[in-house]
């Protein structure tokens, strides 16, 4: 943890601090000025994006650091999206969302070109990483709506269940993306597209539970709405133990994906 | 039908659910134990069950035929299961046993620079699993560091201490802070260094006729020495040749051309500096030779006047901004005796060293000095002393392979981590290397059965998935 002083940390913690802002007055119905500060906090990331561009001299997606920064200034377009051709709310989700993927830009990722051991220079790197984030940022949206499923009632629960849907569609082949786009750089990197490393397996679970989800609301459509969303709820968490756990935790013990510690 | 359908789904959604709930308790065992776990026999049926239930939903769910995007992603999950399994190890022992299989599913392979190998070794890299149907030799062995740029050369010395047999039993090193100007203890003796001069980019100076060279050998012993520098000419008396350097290479490597081989230059892969002769008989007769720095018994034949190439001392050094090495010149006295010597790497190389056999006598005792204590051992010989690079972390390291059936070269590439060579059934991966000295590479070795079907499956499974879930609505919307 380290905070940058520098320009371009400004303009992440403008853009975090104008995010926070917005999901609160999102929640207390102050829209208006909600979405004008969600915006500002979009216009201030995409301006350091561009500023990245230009003091690195090339196009900010070459390290964490910067999918991160990348994946915050999309968040907005993201929500945007999601308004107008989904028909899917949930600013405040958003948001927050947007606040904690700028954390780790912010605070964690150093922003200078690491000298990367030689397993991780690979140009599938960035893509792999870069997936996932986008798909766990869709797939973070859905399990705001699908709380607000067990949260509401009625009409607005419905709603809310159809929203989680067309959220998960969406972020299920990306979710797909990530994990084949791992399979491949394994075999290239590795040996093997699969290890049955920790990582892996929450990552497999996490994916084996949205597609159960889908397969379940094919047959059962909007029928057990709560289940539904207990089902999304569940691969979200297991999204979570993807992201935080399996690189703090020394239970699970080795693995490949243990080189982050 | 419904009702076929509907069990059909419940035993997706139960084998899903088992499946995620296994996957979780993999993830508790760790990487090993999951593995073992998930290949096992009862695994083995279940993987089987979902196979046959990917068949069964065609099947009894028309649409997913007919639909190419829900085809595409049933299609590819049972295509990577089957590939999956038709690569595991358990497949490969059954074809094994079965069929008379000789194919290997996995394993390790350390060759030694310079030789060849083709027996595959188990993890504990005794125990032989089987040998490849063909050879591969390691031509070359060589690692990238990261620059530390700005950042000084170091001094350190190296005194070797030999046993009462007279063999090396230790080596004692240390670094040697040093400032130019300066007269400093060299460690484990009783010698002082000064370094007189540093200069951060600089190039070699010879003294006349003592440039890096071929030297050739003529009948009566006498030695010439041809300097490496295209164009240059000797001429022998006994046997009579006149002998011309036609190309110098910085690192000379050798590819198949035609129905032989011809050298290239293959600068800052290596350390192979070369140079290609002509030899021109009195009759007019031409022929080329190879002086190379390794392996130089390849480039004579016989009859030849032996040759070998030399790397001659530098005597000195100068300023060259195009250089991207440092010279230091340094004194060294000892007990009376004096020496000064450029210390001078070559341009890739990690370090370089010069020997202080000249004032440092052998049998200097270490340390003290002190005779009324006599080591058991010998005390150490001639120290050197190291002039070092300062390396960050390495950036990659790399095995110039060539792959040989019945003697003959089929097949050859540079590996380096992340970029394997494909070939036999196998691929074979750059995995480690001896951290000693650098010229033992450890491969490891992977079979391909069921590759191109994991692939496939994988290429119908997110495209299918992205048809399906993008495509198909966007096509919806424009359609009205």
């Amino acid at each position: 943890m380290a905070i940058k002083v520098t320009i371009l940390g400004l303009f992440i913690y403008a853009a975090m601090g104008l995010y926070g802002l917005a999901a609160i007055l999102f929640v207390v119905r102050v829209r208006r000025v909600a979405w004008v500060l969600y915006g500002a906090g979009c216009a201030v990331a995409a301006a350091g994006w561009a500023y990245r561009w230009v003091d690195a001299g090339h196009v900010p997606l070459q390290n964490l650091f910067e999918v991160f920064l990348t994946l915050g200034a999309l968040m907005f377009p993201i929500t945007l999206f999601g308004r107008r051709l989904l028909k899917v709310g949930g600013e405040a989700g958003d948001a927050v969302l947007g606040l904690v993927i700028l954390v780790p830009a912010g605070l964690v990722f150093s922003a200078e070109p690491k000298m990367l051991p030689p397993a991780l220079q690979s140009w599938l790197f960035v893509p792999h990483v870069a997936a996932y984030m986008l798909a766990y940022v869709v797939m973070g949206k859905a399990a705001f709506q699908a709380f607000s499923v067990l949260l509401r009632s009625g009409e607005q629960r419905l709603r809310a269940e159809r929203d989680t849907h067309v959220v998960v569609r969406l972020g299920f082949p990306l979710l797909t993306l990530g994990l084949v786009l791992g399979a491949v750089w394994g075999k290239i990197a590795w040996g093997d597209y699969w290890n049955w490393d920790p990582k892996e397996l929450w990552s497999l679970a996490a994916w084996l539970v949205f597609l159960g989800y889908l397969h379940f609301r094919y047959v059962y459509g909007k029928r057990y709405p709560r289940a539904n969303a207990a089902i999304v709820l569940l691969g979200a968490g297991l999204i979570l133990v993807t992201l935080l756990w399996v690189n703090l935790a020394r239970i699970f013990a080795g693995g490949l994906h243990s080189y982050a510690t | 039908m419904r009702r076929i359908r509907t069990i059909v789904m419940w035993l997706v959604e139960a084998g899903l659910a088992l499946l995620v709930v296994l996957a979780i308790v993999g993830a508790f065992l760790g990487a090993e134990r999951a593995k073992t776990l998930f290949n096992s026999l009862p695994l083995m049926v279940f993987w089987g069950i979902l196979g046959l239930l990917l068949v069964g939903g065609f099947a009894v769910y028309p649409c997913l035929v007919k639909r190419p995007a829900g085809l595409a992603m049933h299609l590819g999950a049972l295509l990577i299961l089957v590939g999956a399994m038709w690569g595991s190890d358990g497949a490969h022992a059954l074809r094994a046993d079965l069929l008379g299989s000789k194919k290997i599913a996995s394993g390790f392979m350390g060759i030694t620079e310079g030789t060849r190998e083709n027996r595959v070794l188990a993890p504990d890299g005794r125990t032989v699993v089987g040998e490849l149907p063909f050879d591969l030799a390691l031509r070359d062995f060589w690692i990238d560091y990261y620059e530390m740029p700005g950042r000084r050369w170091q001094m350190a010395v190296v005194a070797p201490v030999y046993g009462g047999d007279g063999r090396l039993v230790d080596r004692r090193q240390t670094d040697i802070a040093w400032e130019v100007g300066q007269a400093v203890a060299v460690p484990f003796t009783r010698a002082e260094m000064t370094v007189l001069a540093y200069l951060p980019h600089a190039k070699a100076t010879y003294a006349e006729g003592a440039a890096p060279g071929v030297e050739i050998a003529a009948a009566d012993g006498k030695t010439v020495r041809l300097p490496a520098r295209v164009g240059a000419e000797v001429t022998l008396d006994d046997p009579p040749l006149t002998i011309r350097a036609l190309r110098v290479f910085a690192c000379m490597k050798v590819r198949r051309a035609g129905d032989g081989f011809e050298p290239y230059e293959a600068e800052g892969e290596g350390i192979n500096p070369a140079v290609e002769l002509e030899f021109e008989h009195p009759d007019g007769t031409r022929e080329t030779r190879l002086a190379m720095a390794l392996m130089p018994e390849h480039g004579r034949r016989p009859g030849d006047p032996a040759f070998r190439y030399v790397f001659p001392r530098a005597t000195g050094a100068e300023a060259d901004p195009d250089s991207r090495v440092p010279a230091a010149q340094v004194r060294v006295t000892c007990d009376g005796r004096e020496m000064t010597r450029w210390l001078l790497p070559g341009r890739d190389e990690p370090y370089t060293s010069i020997d202080l056999a000249p004032v440092v006598p052998p049998r200097e005792p270490p340390g003290d000095g002190d005779d009324a204590t006599p080591e058991p051992m010998e005390a150490t010989l001639a120290p050197e002393l190291f002039f070092v690079r300062p390396m960050g972390p390495i950036r990659d390291y790399f095995s110039d392979l060539a792959v040989m059936v019945g003697g003959e070269t089929v097949a050859e590439k540079t590996i380096e981590v992340n970029d394997p060579l494909h070939w036999g059934g196998y691929h074979l991966y750059q995995s480690d290397y001896d951290h000693e000295a650098g010229r033992y590479t450890v491969l490891q070795v992977v079979s391909d059965s069921g590759l191109l079907a994991v692939w496939a499956g994988m290429v119908l499974l997110v495209g299918g998935a992205f048809w399906r879930f993008w495509g198909e609505p966007v096509v919806g919307k424009l359609r009205g």
